[in-house]
């Protein structure tokens, strides 16, 4: 996705802070601010007619120069990616990428080439998830992974026997990378990788719900994972801070769910519900 | 031994809002970080002021870790906040006509006080009217000290 910068230069710095507040409303979502200077950012397709209206309007109340550009679309977090260390998770998982050595004493491998998505493992959400679903029972499974960035969830799933995946994300770098580490990792046509927002499981049913996304987010479709999740089902849910947790399973078991087990790693929390 | 600085990086970012493109891609990947993870790690942080602008700092190593800290909403975003309480409308933004009470204001002078250089709270609200005032928003009743 394109980016727009406006770089504004206002009369002082205190002024700077009130722009920063009124562009924010405008739907400007991140901030650089070094004394009276700004640099406000919104996604390029957001900047409307109005928005520029707007702004002239602020100019002729706050006095200030402004210039924008656009920032292309590209991989920023490439730099990180041409060299980052593999992951072994509980000695028996090994997420690694192409340009890492194979590990043959280590009974699983998932391969793994992030581009500008989540999910390589090193993050203690990833690594809970992985850790908790080797305990898990996949054979002949149908499973979904909501919110999949790199596809590691569903990949593993796959690997681990499950029949039928339905992998989405909405974003459209995850959406492709999946597809790509999907190809690296010699998944059959069992798996599904899909640019779509969470409506895409309603009228659908699974053994198993994989979502490692965040709180709010989580607590919001606690109705949906209800309504697609099979009876005796398994929903593994993670991204949730350790301090959030009573919040989740709180809204959790209003929806019918129970808390059936919990890991945790440095501040994250990965819990296993089912009703 | 502690870990070597390589750099700060100060940005403002709305709560459970950060992603990978400018400023934070950019800022963050040419130094080596892996931003999913900052991103991950401010926005579970941030769920519970979802949309807010908050400065954050975030300190990078020079083994290529990061930390970061939330500030407290600057007070341009918090007066903005408490005046659409006050008209009772959650959309309006025309501030020209708004306006914000004392009580509101030592309520934003006190949750910024660690972040403002004043000793008490009077002094802290008295800065905080004048950001009100310069924003355009009438500071409504009698201070306190009157």
């Amino acid at each position: 996705m394109n980016y727009s910068e406006y770089h504004l230069i206002a009369k002082d710095e205190a002024t700077a802070e009130i722009l920063i507040a009124l562009l924010a409303e405008y739907g400007f979502d991140t901030f650089e601010q070094n004394e009276s200077e700004i640099f406000a950012y919104m996604p390029a397709q957001n900047i409307s007619d109005t928005i520029e209206e707007k702004i002239i309007d602020l100019q002729l109340q706050f006095q200030f120069t402004y210039t924008s550009k656009i920032y292309e679309d590209k991989n920023w977090n490439e730099e990180w990616e041409k060299n980052f260390q593999p992951v072994v998770v509980a000695n028996k998982v090994l997420i690694r990428a192409p340009f890492h050595d194979q590990d043959k004493t280590i009974p699983h491998e998932i391969i793994i080439e992030p581009r500008m998505s989540f999910g390589t493992g090193h993050h203690a959400s990833t690594y809970l998830m992985i850790e908790h679903m080797l305990e898990i029972e996949f054979a002949n499974k149908t499973v979904c992974d909501a919110g999949c960035g790199t596809g590691i969830l569903a990949i593993f799933a796959a690997l681990q026997g499950a029949k039928q995946v339905l992998a989405f994300d909405n974003n459209e770098w995850a959406y492709n990378n999946s597809i790509d580490n999907k190809g690296l990792n010699k998944i059959d046509e069992g798996v599904i990788f899909e640019l779509a927002e969470l409506d895409i499981m309603q009228q659908k049913e699974f053994d198993i719900i994989l979502a490692n996304i965040n709180k709010t987010i989580i607590i919001e479709n606690l109705p949906l994972f209800k309504s697609s999740l099979l009876i005796n089902g398994t929903l593994l849910l993670s991204g949730i801070l350790i301090s959030d947790l009573p919040d989740v399973i709180a809204e959790a078991v209003k929806h019918g769910f129970q808390l059936r087990n919990s890991k945790t790693k440095d501040d994250w929390v990965c819990a296993e519900l089912g009703f | 031994m502690a870990k070597e600085i390589q750099t700060f990086v100060k940005l403002q970012v709305k709560g459970g809002q950060a992603n990978p493109a400018p400023p934070i891609g950019p800022a963050l990947g040419s130094k080596g970080i892996n931003i999913m993870e900052f991103c991950k790690q401010f926005n579970a942080r941030t769920q519970d002021k979802m949309g807010k602008v908050l400065p954050v700092v975030i300190t990078v190593y020079k083994d290529k870790s990061f930390e970061f800290i939330i500030k407290t909403p600057p007070a341009a975003i918090l007066l903005l906040e408490a005046a659409k309480k006050q008209k009772g409308s959650a959309e309006s933004n025309r501030i020209k006509t708004g306006s914000v009470n004392w009580e509101q204001v030592k309520k934003i002078a006190e949750e910024k006080m660690p972040d403002l250089n004043c000793f008490t709270v009077e002094s802290a609200m008295k800065m905080i009217a004048g950001t009100a005032r310069s924003m355009g928003l009438n500071v409504t009743g009698q201070a306190p000290w009157n």
